[in-house]
């Protein structure tokens, strides 16, 4: 297993990876999605040890393969066990395709000529390329015929993990089809542990067993590719969607549902395909009732999922938690610096709300400095700590008042847990609403809502 | 007002300066660096003499057309020039032993040293500079191929054989030039140039000559391999690594044939 533990990077003031966790199992496909130019290829450089990281470590099976203390000859070793596919095929322009494939085995191996070229012809055929292949150059081969090339290199060493950086970006889709085939192949003839980095959502559905979502040097989302189909974050329905602007949509398509069972929990598909459905007959949920500022869901809308999730809570046996955010003094500041000046604080919180939270969460705007979010699967043991290190990290913005001055305004939280049949929405509701006044005539802090017991 | 615009433009140009320095500074230390690790792999030739003997065709037997066609007018407009000072003044008895000292000393090595500097630091410059963008080098990294070894050290090896290999070849033909030059344009006997040339004739200026063109070829391949490492963006910042290789080549070629000569003569 290969397990990445806070991975971080900066490059000059720009941090680019910060705090990376991913766990990857043996045999699986792991897509990494995420805006060109966030971090993906990043995150593969430093697996294979082209970069070290300035904090974090990585791991397989336990032992620890990266980290800042590492140095570039640490990783030769680790190399052995790794193949990596560039994303031009990163051919050596001046050999041979054949010379191209043999290198490695001549320098790392004992084998005869004979034996390498054996295994050069193998290789060849394994990626569908005739033997013939092997006398042409790299610049008489096509993008998909050079991907191929390729992945006949990384592959004559045996890895047991690959890594793909972005091999179809530049294919025809049948050429892509036919990569994505291999890659599958790979996974299912030689049990290859793959980490594929992509911004092709066709692909990443068809090869998929994970998809991880990177944003801002974050990973927003981890899970099955039914998951972030159903995911409610608006930033990655927007990305899998490929929509220009913010928009909340449902998740998976019902013509889709039997792809999905393949991948998945079939009780989890089918609790999101049916949650799906009721949010699409509701006729609360329409784009029209969204919050226009945030792009949140408005209060009605967000007490339908609400209610989904209270149930779906305790027929799973699966404590959920709802915190509601308040944003500090917002009346002074608008008094101060005017109401366009309070919308943007909003504004700015909201897009923040919405990257911030996993892909299972929901948050909503409830009222004018009133956020709410639903947090599945919660810890009650660990509730305060994660409304804390939720809050922080929304009180991460900075915002500019109008004479220029930088502006960090402060957020009270209030906490309520959903463990019992006693619980429904109005009660959470009012519960957390107590907390959240408690928190906020102290200010600047969380509060957790006494459990509410039959 | 004035004074104190003064004092500030002086103190921006001296920090620019400063930064300047601290930049050079930095280009130097690197490239000793990657000198040493070039160094350092020298004893591994052996395992890949193959590698180096494809970069000593392509450095050296590919120059030759170039390094001939030069050579041939260096020898004459040695001739030419050295007539031209000698007029009225010199008898041109003396005309060889001239030509022969400054083709041997300096015209010979440098010239043709910084020729191939053009073409050559250039060529690696690009072709490590293609790579890198291309991430050719990266892959060589992840297939646990040591660029340093297997790209780096055929070039200097083959950079440090066959250029006093072409500047031998360049001074035989440049002296060939010369006779040519002198039977048919000056009113010098062929018995009496060949004396000059013989005349005061030193076999360690001959080989001190050659000996240095090494230290010279050190200097080209190590110049493409700084600025080929050096590449960031593509065709422009290849093309800009290829114009400060030339650069910095022919620079050091000149820094370095001053030292030696002060050092030795």
């Amino acid at each position: 297993m290969l397990r990445i533990e806070h991975l971080k990077k900066r490059f000059g003031n720009q941090m680019v990876l910060d705090d990376i966790n991913l766990e990857i199992n043996k045999g699986e496909v792991m897509c990494i999605i995420g805006q060109s130019g966030g971090g993906k290829s990043v995150i593969l450089k430093h697996i294979i040890g082209l970069m070290i990281p300035d904090g974090g470590r990585i791991l397989i099976d336990g032992d620890e393969i990266s980290s800042p203390l590492k140095r570039p000859s640490d990783f030769e070793k680790v190399r052995t066990r790794m193949g990596m596919l560039f994303q031009g095929a990163a051919l050596f322009d001046s050999k041979s395709v054949g010379e191209n494939i043999a290198f490695p085995l001549r320098e790392h191996t004992a084998f005869s000529n004979d034996k390498i070229a054996e295994i050069v012809a193998e290789a060849l055929e394994m990626v569908g390329l005739q033997r013939n292949f092997q006398y042409k150059m790299p610049s008489e081969l096509s993008g998909g015929m050079r991907s191929r090339v390729g992945l006949a290199r990384a592959l004559v060493m045996k890895p047991e993990f690959m890594l793909y950086d972005e091999p179809t970006s530049a294919l025809d889709p049948i050429m892509t089809d036919k990569i994505n085939e291999l890659m599958l192949s790979l996974r299912d003839k030689l049990r290859v542990t793959s980490i594929v980095v992509t911004h092709d959502m066709a692909s990443a559905y068809k090869i998929a067993d994970k998809i991880a979502m990177i944003f801002e040097g974050k990973i927003i989302f981890s899970g099955t590719p039914a998951e972030i189909r159903a995911s409610r974050n608006p930033y990655i329905q927007q990305f899998i969607r490929g929509q220009r602007k913010l928009h909340y949509a449902v998740g998976a398509e019902a013509e889709e549902e039997s792809k999905l069972l393949k991948h998945v929990d079939i009780g989890e598909v089918k609790h999101r395909v049916t949650l799906d459905r009721k949010l699409r007959r509701d006729k609360s949920f329409d784009a029209a009732s969204r919050d226009p500022l945030t792009g949140l869901m408005g209060y009605q809308q967000f007490a339908v999922v609400l209610k989904d999730e209270i149930e779906r809570s305790l027929t799973e046996n699966q404590p959920m938690a709802l915190a509601l955010f308040s944003i500090d003094r917002l009346q002074d500041l608008g008094d101060s610096f005017g109401q366009q000046f309070c919308e943007s604080v909003i504004k700015e919180f909201g897009r923040k709300l919405s990257i911030s939270i996993r892909g299972s969460d929901s948050a909503g705007r409830f009222s004018s400095e009133e956020f709410a979010l639903i947090l599945v699967k919660t810890d009650p043991a660990q509730l305060d700590k994660t409304a804390e290190r939720i809050r922080k990290q929304l009180m991460g913005i900075t915002i500019k008042s109008p004479q220029g001055h930088d502006l960090h305004p402060t957020l009270s939280c209030g906490v309520s847990l959903c463990q019992d049949l006693a619980n429904t929405a109005e009660t959470l509701i009012k519960a957390s609403s107590d907390a959240l006044t408690k928190a906020r005539n102290r200010g600047d802090r969380v509060e957790i809502a006494p459990v509410i017991a039959s | 007002m004035t004074v104190f615009r003064l004092v500030s433009n002086v103190g921006a140009s001296f920090f620019s300066l400063v930064d300047m320095g601290l930049v050079f500074l930095t280009h130097v230390t690197r490239m000793c660096r990657l000198f040493t690790r070039i160094f350092a792999r020298f004893p591994l030739i052996a395992k890949n003499i193959s590698l180096s003997f494809e970069q000593m065709y392509g450095i050296g037997i590919e120059s030759l057309p170039l390094v001939s066609i030069i050579a041939i007018f260096i020898g004459a407009t040695t001739v030419t020039q050295a007539v031209y000072q000698f007029s009225g003044f010199i008898p041109l008895k003396y005309l060889g032993l001239a030509v022969c000292k400054t083709l041997i000393n300096e015209i010979g090595p440098v010239f043709t040293c910084m020729v191939v500097a053009g073409r050559i630091s250039t060529g690696i410059a690009a072709e490590i500079g293609s790579m890198k963008t291309g991430e050719q080098l990266d892959a060589m990294v992840c297939l646990n191929l040591d660029p340093v070894r297997y790209l780096y050290v055929p070039k200097m090896v083959a950079c440090m054989i066959m250029i006093p290999m072409l500047v031998i070849w360049s001074e035989l033909i440049a002296f060939i030039s010369s006779i040519v030059t002198v039977l048919f344009s000056v009113n010098v006997t062929l018995f009496v140039y060949l004396s000059g040339l013989k005349f005061l004739f030193n076999p360690a200026d001959l080989i001190l000559g050659v000996v240095k063109t090494s230290v010279y070829g050190a200097i080209i391949a190590l110049t493409g391999c700084y600025f080929g490492l050096e590449t960031k963006g593509g065709a422009e910042g290849v093309g800009n690594s290829t114009t400060k290789a030339v650069m910095t080549s022919f620079v050091l070629i000149l820094v370095f044939d001053f030292l030696i000569a002060s050092i030795v003569w």
